[in-house]
């Protein structure tokens, strides 16, 4: 939910992604049911002496759930009064949409990390002089409570517009944006103080969580 | 101050009635949506983590978003007539099945490569995320949790990029195969919730104190979704995290911990329509005789746990003084490498852990053609899975893997514990624990099985081939054991382990195995681990479960001591804008006492550092006149001077009651205070004046002058 809050971008790779994977999976969603009837049968020997096997699954929903209709077709020798049917369901949709999300997640701070570590020095020349940490909460406790909680895709912006607005005239963008751009840099470069504060408390100071 | 003012404004209105309701119930809502958050946060890591860590070996080529376990849930299909035991799996495919083809030892090669190679991506992708975005996301997050909670405030701690990367982080380095646990970690996500939802609510965004009580409900939460053990959950955080535990907290702790695991069931993350991996699904009962192989257990767990915090905390201490501390991605890179290579041989160190518990807590069904279960049983007999056999030949082997698997387990676990990523330690101790649980309780199961007629035994059979001794049980109470001799937990683990498992019948085996482990731990040292990585890394922590015997006096631990220089105050009505700016440039004090005078040295309130320093810096760039010697009034009245500059009223944010105490307090009822009201400075006075300020390091520094260790060396910066 807070994942989901704060990454607007992908949550629109996202819902295109989930589209388009729900049409190809259309074809091939036979062998991926979210119910099953799994029935656990005591092993035994079947007619040439070899081991039965012991689990038997039935994915159609249209039978029902016991040991007549699972197992009785396959192993018509098997005694149905040492089998163990039950029904189970999961979700197969829950699973693919966290799982395409945790894949985007993943890739966007990917690409923002490389951009930060490698394109961000190239960009701003000269040295960045962090500013002494300031805290989030003085902020908050300010009177700008809900729009700090969406900082996050705001650097995320930030990032992806920085390097496209240094290059054409100044003059054409509106002031609005500039100063939501100005507004965004000054986030960022907020965010990144704290970042370095902590950086220098964990691996050089060695004063926390050792 | 401010529900004063919401009661006297209640009787002004319907509206306003309203809005006092709001306020009420606010605690209840945050809570609420703290729970919903972190159950939403378990759900996506749980899947994400099965998911990724499958990835190391194979992937489900026709859809790709399915653990191993999920793409075969289906199983062979319907139309497959063979009845032959050994069908696999058609849908999922191995690296070196998908790359070499079929030949063996090419494609064990081609597995074990990626194998290593996928772990070190993940590690690496872990370390530099954890370095670059969010650095407080790393480690375990529960010692630092407790000094929060002790009243200590670590700022950006409990962030939204903390949260993020180590949700992410865990799930990365779980699939790394690194030996650590994402249930502790998860405490932490949970509380970083609670600490953002806090923000919505002005009565606990506002209240370092108050949203303390957030902090302990969501605390439960973390554990509760962890676990899915909600009642677990409110004991732990009553147990090992929370510092001031009052009747309320513990009710909205224990509304937290049920959203969060109903959220959590509902998302069904498992697919086994269970909260965790490992359940299990038998209640055969114990017998007495068995108590003793228990409590050996326990015995077992507690040694372990000492080993264990004594080795990692040298561990831990060597990288902090040394070069070692110096290069941390580097590190978690050799951990990965090292855990990759040495894990993939053994199958019981390549799987992943919690299925390695989950394996070893279970009891062999019809249904397991794993080499552990390989025991004679006879066929022909009914419910012959409830008794016990005789073991066959591969659970010999097994055995000799389990004890490879349990060292490897022990050594790399001290080493990965404290490296930069998320990790926490619940699950490889418990994994510790149960193989050495399992090992045993083969054991006994076979010494009863050979003799089944001797004198001792033979309650335990219902006739010679019909036995029942459950190895699954002395793994589960040997996992307790083990994270009993970690954590010196004791109510909130057995609570934590039957919920766990399920288990209800075993209550007593667990409680006397927990009980055990910690009373070997305490004898041979009385700290758990995160006791001592608190102490380590020297955070203000007043540990709240040994007692105070000195008869010392608040006169003798309060600064200024004798030959200090005066305390630093601030007057009431006379000091200038200036002189409080140097104040605040030539001293460190995190608040100045305010008084009536210099002189007569009349308490008036405690006025903070940052409060100071914000509101001169707002005075100074938005209200006119407000110049360098402006006089700063904390006083009601102002009086009115029409040559001088405008003053600068600063009454809104000076703590008219401060906690005080006179010299002559005896100490023991000052730590008691700080203990029991989460204090971080008292003042002391005489005879009404004020005399000097006993802050929690002043506390924390007599305490440790008291014990005759040096006082500095323990004490955070």
């Amino acid at each position: 939910m807070v994942h989901r809050s704060s990454f607007v971008p992908a949550t629109a790779a996202l819902i295109a992604l989930v589209y388009l994977l729900s049409l190809s999976a259309v074809c091939e969603a036979a062998s991926f049911e979210d119910t099953r009837c799994k029935c656990v049968c005591d092993k035994t020997w079947d007619a040439s002496g070899k081991e039965t096997r012991a689990v038997f699954t039935n994915t159609t929903r249209s039978e029902q759930c016991d040991c007549e209709h699972v197992v009785k077709p396959l192993a018509p020798f098997l005694s149905c009064s040492r089998c163990l049917c039950r029904t189970e369901t999961r979700n197969t949709t829950t699973i693919k949409v966290v799982v395409i999300f945790i894949i985007c997640v993943v890739s966007l701070l990917f690409v923002y990390m490389l951009f930060l570590l490698c394109l961000d020095p190239l960009i701003q020349r000269r040295p960045t002089s962090y500013q002494q940490h300031t805290n989030e909460e003085v902020n908050l406790s300010r009177g700008v409570p809900e729009e700090d909680m969406s900082s996050g895709p705001r650097t995320e912006d930030a990032a992806a517009t920085t390097p496209t607005g240094a290059g054409p005239s100044p003059q054409a963008m509106s002031a609005r944006q500039r100063s939501l751009l100005n507004m965004v840099s000054k986030e960022q470069k907020k965010w990144k103080g704290t970042v370095q504060e902590q950086r220098k408390n964990i691996y050089d100071r060695h004063s926390m969580l050792n | 101050m401010r529900h004063r003012h919401i009661v006297k404004k209640r009787m002004e209105g319907c509206w306003e009635q309203v809005k006092g309701a709001h306020d009420a119930w606010s605690g209840w809502v945050c809570v609420l949506l703290v729970g919903v958050a972190a159950g939403t946060c378990a759900g996506i890591i749980d899947i994400g983590a099965t998911w990724m860590s499958d990835l190391k070996e194979g992937v489900c080529l026709e859809a790709f978003w399915f653990n191993k376990e999920q793409c075969c849930w289906s199983g062979p299909s319907l139309n497959a007539t063979s009845l032959d035991s050994a069908i696999k799996c058609k849908q999922w495919y191995s690296w070196g099945q998908m790359i070499s083809g079929g030949s063996d030892a090419g494609s064990y090669i081609i597995g074990y490569l990626f194998f290593v190679l996928w772990a070190l991506l993940f590690g690496m992708l872990a370390a530099m995320l954890v370095r670059v975005f969010a650095p407080y996301a790393c480690g375990s997050g529960i010692p630092e949790i407790k000094t929060i909670l002790s009243g200590f405030i670590i700022r950006g701690y409990l962030g939204k990029w903390t949260l993020l990367i180590k949700s992410v982080g865990m799930m990365l380095a779980v699939s790394a195969g690194l030996s650590l646990g994402k249930e502790g970690p998860f405490v932490h996500v949970a509380c970083c919730c609670g600490n953002i939802f806090s923000y919505l609510f002005p009565k606990y965004g506002r209240n370092e104190a108050k949203k303390r009580e957030i902090l302990s409900a969501a605390s439960a939460a973390g554990v509760s979704v962890a676990f899915g053990a909600p009642i677990g959950g409110v004991l732990f955080s009553l147990e090992e995290v929370s510092y001031y535990f009052p009747l309320k907290t513990l009710w909205r702790s224990f509304f937290c911990a049920l959203i969060a695991a109903f959220i959590l069931r509902s998302i069904n993350p498992f697919g086994n329509d269970h909260l965790v991996m490992f359940s299990i699904d038998y209640d055969e009962p114990w017998h007495l005789q068995e108590l003793i192989p228990f409590i050996l257990l326990g015995a077992l767990g507690g040694l372990f746990g000492k080993f264990f915090i004594k080795f990692n905390i040298m561990w831990c201490r060597y990288r902090k003084f040394s070069r070692l501390g110096n290069y941390p991605i580097f590190e978690v890179l050799a951990v990965t490498f090292i855990t990759a290579l040495l894990s993939y041989p053994n199958p019981y160190t390549r799987m992943n852990t919690s299925e390695l518990i989950k394996l070893l807590v279970s009891r062999c069904g019809p249904e397991d053609d794993v080499e552990l279960c390989d025991y004679g049983r006879n066929l022909n007999m009914t419910d012959t899975f409830k008794y016990s056999a005789v073991a066959g030949n591969d659970v010999h082997s097994a055995l000799w893997k389990l004890a490879l698997a349990l060292i490897f387990k022990m050594v790399i676990t001290i080493f990965t514990f404290g490296i930069k990523i998320p990790a926490g330690l619940f699950i490889p101790s418990m994994a510790v624990g149960a193989i050495v649980g399992r090992m045993m309780g083969i054991g006994f199961e076979q010494l009863i099985v050979s003799n089944p007629d001797s004198v001792f035994f033979s309650n335990m059979c219902e006739a010679p081939d019909k036995c029942i001794i459950t190895p699954g049980l002395y793994a589960m109470v040997g996992a307790a054991a083990a994270l009993g001799g970690v954590t010196r937990m004791t109510v909130s683990l057995v609570v934590i382990m039957f919920e766990l498992t399920g288990g209800l019948e075993y209550i007593v085996p667990m409680m006397a195995a927990a009980m055990t482990s910690k009373w070997v731990g305490d004898a041979l040292g009385r700290e758990g681990i995160y006791d001592a990585h608190i102490a380590l890394n020297g955070y203000p922590y007043l540990d709240s479960k040994e007692e105070f015997t000195h008869t010392t006096i608040a006169a003798d631990v309060m600064r200024p001591r004798r030959n200090d220089p005066p305390l630093a105050v601030i007057t009431q009505d006379s000091l200038t804008v200036e002189e409080t700016e140097s104040l605040l440039r030539n001293t460190e004090h995190n608040g100045f006492p305010v008084v009536v005078s210099r002189e007569s040295q009349y308490l008036v309130g405690f006025v903070l550092r940052r409060d100071l320093n914000l509101a001169i810096a707002n005075a100074r760039k938005t209200s006119d006149g407000v110049v360098s010697n402006s006089v700063i009034y904390f006083t009601g009245h102002v009086p009115v001077n029409p040559h001088g500059p405008a003053p600068l009223k600063l009454r809104k944010i000076l703590d008219m009651a401060p906690v005080t105490i006179t010299d002559q307090t005896p100490m023991e009822t000052v730590v008691e205070m700080f203990r029991k009201l989460g204090l971080r400075q008292t003042l002391v006075t005489h005879n009404g004046r004020l005399l000097g300020i006993i802050t929690k390091k002043d506390v924390l520094r007599h305490i440790a002058q008291l014990q005759n260790q040096d006082p500095e060396s323990i004490l955070f910066n």
